[in-house]
């Protein structure tokens, strides 16, 4: 749905310019900043912006912040405790002059993780797999949940876990994207399922390929077998 | 008093809902010739309505929401071993893909465990699954621009490609196949091509319930199946039956004998009757897809069907062959989903690389090279329903390793810019849990199988299994259909028919 306010290309422009604030300071944002002893979701949402980074013009997860995407990554983070976050936060004091993760510029947090996917961060073994572990499940609900389109992700379902169409649509149209919010399938050009027009464009142009329109499963009629 | 039936079958899948239907349409009460009470039982739900492909019903067309995503589903419910679960089964959650078996496949079956399914004989039953799936080669307009460059490479590498084979009607090209239900009745699967049958001919369609167990008592030396025992809305209560058919899959049907007293002693708590075959003998599809990145689009965005040419590299004596895929296709067909591209092993790690690539996610596509006729690994079902398999025999991982090999090379030839890397260890996937065979085989005797080749357990009267765990070998999928089609007709011949 579309509000009286709100464009595409508005909500870009203020996107453009909120990034470019931040990606030009490179500091954590005051609201994400950690307190004393690592936060794990701090953690989290910086790496996420490292992951997917902000350009002006072109947004990224910390666009996403205002909707909760990092509260939506922990709840399905699996195998990365607030330890191994612990660790990962601080093990780049080694290489980059006493500064944790969170302190490091954008460049330096880039870096550092490709010295991880490397190998080259880490005392010894265990370290080393702590961190690619930190790195690689992160990446993946990071990736995952992004590309699927957070927060215009999912259909609302009922307690018995079934689509609850929209109110009027005898079509029955389910797809969760809007143009209210630039999110990832907008970014790369992705229909998702497909709208009702799109249908019937779809099904005239098959018509012309390969079509039944009357067919029936009672049509053909199998003979009844005969015994021996 | 319990509900008595002529048929029970539990289970309402490529195996049940094609015995349902046909039995009720052909069969008759052998003594009286009277129609036969016949009951379908499915754990999940019943998304009732007639078909009408190319549109849909609306009773799918609301469940199936086609969101592609890591946190939606349109499992709208599952099996405890992954598949899906509902009137239709597994064939509302399959991909469609239809290469009926081979007349080597039914030589192997053969030869296997010494079953009589010949190719001529079973030439009525594929003549029933092709018209009623309505099995047909991918027609060259739907494809995609990498499809046809997989066919010319591989013609110029030596190959002769075959076109695909699909079970679909009025299929709009959606690409949500392989991971959603089809929201249009156009995917063919149980429900919207056999279950309607079975409905104007009676049969009482009863979803939403789990069989806890077979009713097995023993007589003399063997033993009969008299019924089930059933959980509905919270209430468990028995149904009897002359005739019980287990149409479960090949993991549910194996549990759901342990626990009623039929299978291996080892598995089974209060054991009736042993057969050592049982939950035995499982094999399935191996496979290993590699990836190309390619300059310009692949996939289209208009129109797009899954798979559309394979070719075959031959094994030793025509044993471990490879049967390589094209899946260049449009997203929803087993790893082409946005989320699921992101992630995959062609990904670059992070950053502006990773969001420039995700751009051109049509410039992206898969082969899919699969180890068939093999005959080194075989798994079984645990007491508890897992599936055990050692895939990673040195052989088959060597042969894995060499179709990735030329499906590397068939996507350089094809203008591939960078590919998998298929140095890397790798871990053999497997289709899933659907996707098997074997778990209740059929063969000539208790010696090497659970099932003649008339579906009849040999060890327990009145008992019939029919899912794809009774295909000696080779995955299931159009194969369970295509077999089951035989099993009507054997079952109606023997046991529903006046003399």
């Amino acid at each position: 749905m579309e509000t009286e306010n709100s464009s595409r290309r508005g909500f870009l422009k203020t996107v453009a310019v909120t990034t470019a604030a931040v990606a030009a300071s490179g500091a954590v944002p005051a609201h994400l900043a950690a307190a004393p002893g690592v936060d794990r979701k701090t953690v989290v949402a910086v790496l996420g912006d490292t992951l997917i980074p902000s350009e002006p013009g072109d947004p990224g997860y910390k666009d996403l912040e205002s909707h909760g995407i990092t509260d939506e990554v922990l709840k399905a983070l699996p195998g990365v405790s607030d330890a191994d976050v612990e660790l990962f936060n601080e093990k780049s004091k080694e290489k980059f002059g006493g500064k944790s993760f969170l302190d490091l510029s954008g460049a330096q947090r880039a870096e550092y993780l490709h010295q991880i996917i490397a190998g080259s961060a880490g005392s010894d073994a265990k370290e080393k797999e702590t961190l690619q572990r930190v790195y690689r499940n992160t990446r993946r609900r990071v990736m995952t949940l992004y590309y699927s389109n957070f927060p215009e992700h999912q259909w609302p379902r009922g307690k018995d876990g079934f689509p609850i169409p929209k109110p009027g649509d005898l079509h029955q149209i389910m797809n969760p994207n809007t143009k209210q919010l630039v999110t990832a399938w907008d970014q790369v050009g992705y229909p998702g399922p497909l709208t009702w027009e799109e249908e019937e464009r779809r099904r005239n142009v098959v018509k012309k390929i390969h079509w039944h329109e009357n067919w029936s499963p009672i049509d053909y009629q199998a003979e009844t077998p005969k015994k021996g | 008093m319990p509900e008595h039936y002529d048929v029970l079958i539990v289970g309402a899948g490529m195996g049940g809902g094609i015995l349902a239907a046909r039995i009720a349409e052909h069969g008759v009460n052998a003594r009286t010739g009277e129609k036969l009470k016949i009951a379908l039982i499915d754990m999940g739900p019943y998304l009732k309505g007639d078909p009408r492909p190319g549109y849909g019903n609306p009773a799918r067309r609301a469940v199936y929401s086609n969101v592609p995503g890591v946190d939606d589903t349109n499992f709208v419910s599952s099996t405890p071993w992954g598949t899906s679960a509902g009137i239709g089964g597994q064939s509302l959650h399959w991909g469609a893909d239809a290469d009926l078996p081979s007349e080597e496949d039914h030589e192997d079956w053969i030869s296997e465990t010494g079953v009589d399914w010949t190719y001529e004989k079973l030439t009525d039953a594929r003549n029933e699954i092709t018209e009623m799936f309505h099995i047909q080669p991918v027609p060259e307009a739907v494809m995609c621009p990498g499809s046809l460059k997989f066919r010319d490479a591989v013609i110029a590498m030596g190959y002769t490609p075959r076109r695909n084979h699909r079970a679909v009607l009025n299929c709009i090209e959606c690409g949500h196949c392989a991971e959603n239900g089809c929201r249009y009745d156009s995917k063919s699967g149980i429900l919207v091509r056999y279950i309607p049958i079975a409905e104007r001919n009676g049969v009482e369609i009863l979803p939403n319930t789990w069989v806890e167990k077979v009713l097995i008592e023993k007589k003399g030396a063997g033993a009969v199946a008299k019924g089930v025992v059933y959980t509905r809305a919270g209430k468990t209560e028995q149904a009897t039956a002359d005739h019980v058919m287990l149409c479960c899959n090949s993991t549910g049907t194996s549990v759901l004998l342990y626990k009623s007293g039929y299978g291996p002693k080892e598995k089974v708590k209060d054991l009736i009757v042993e057969n050592v075959h049982v939950g035995k003998h499982t094999t399935m599809s191996l496979q290993n897809a590699v990836w190309g990145v390619f300059d310009e689009p692949v996939k289209r965005r208009d129109l797009a069907w899954g798979s559309s040419f394979r070719i075959q590299d031959r094994g030793p004596n025509g044993y471990l062959n490879l049967d390589i895929n094209d899946l260049i296709s449009f997203h929803g067909f087993i790893g082409n989903y946005l989320y699921q591209l992101a992630v995959n092993e062609v990904s670059p790690e992070f950053g502006k690389e990773h969001k420039e690539y995700m751009k051109k996610w049509m410039h992206l596509g898969a082969i899919n090279p699969h180890v068939e006729r093999q005959r080194l690994v075989s798994g079984e079902v645990s007491a508890t329903g897992q599936h055990i398999i050692n895939r990673n025999h040195p052989e088959i991982l060597k042969r894995a390793q060499e179709g990735r090999e030329i499906a590397r090379a068939i996507l350089l030839k094809m203008g591939a810019k960078r590919t998998s890397d298929i140095t890397k260890p790798f871990d053999i996937g497997s289709t899933p849990a659907g996707g098997t065979s074997g778990g209740c085989r059929a063969g000539k005797d208790r010696s090497n199988s659970v099932v003649n080749s008339d579906f009849e357990c040999h060890d327990i009267e009145n008992l019939y299994i029919c899912d794809n765990g009774v295909v000696p070998t080779g995955a299931g999928g159009i194969i369970t259909a295509f077999v089951s089609c035989h099993a009507w007709r054997r079952i109606v011949a023997n046991h529903f028919s006046r003399a």
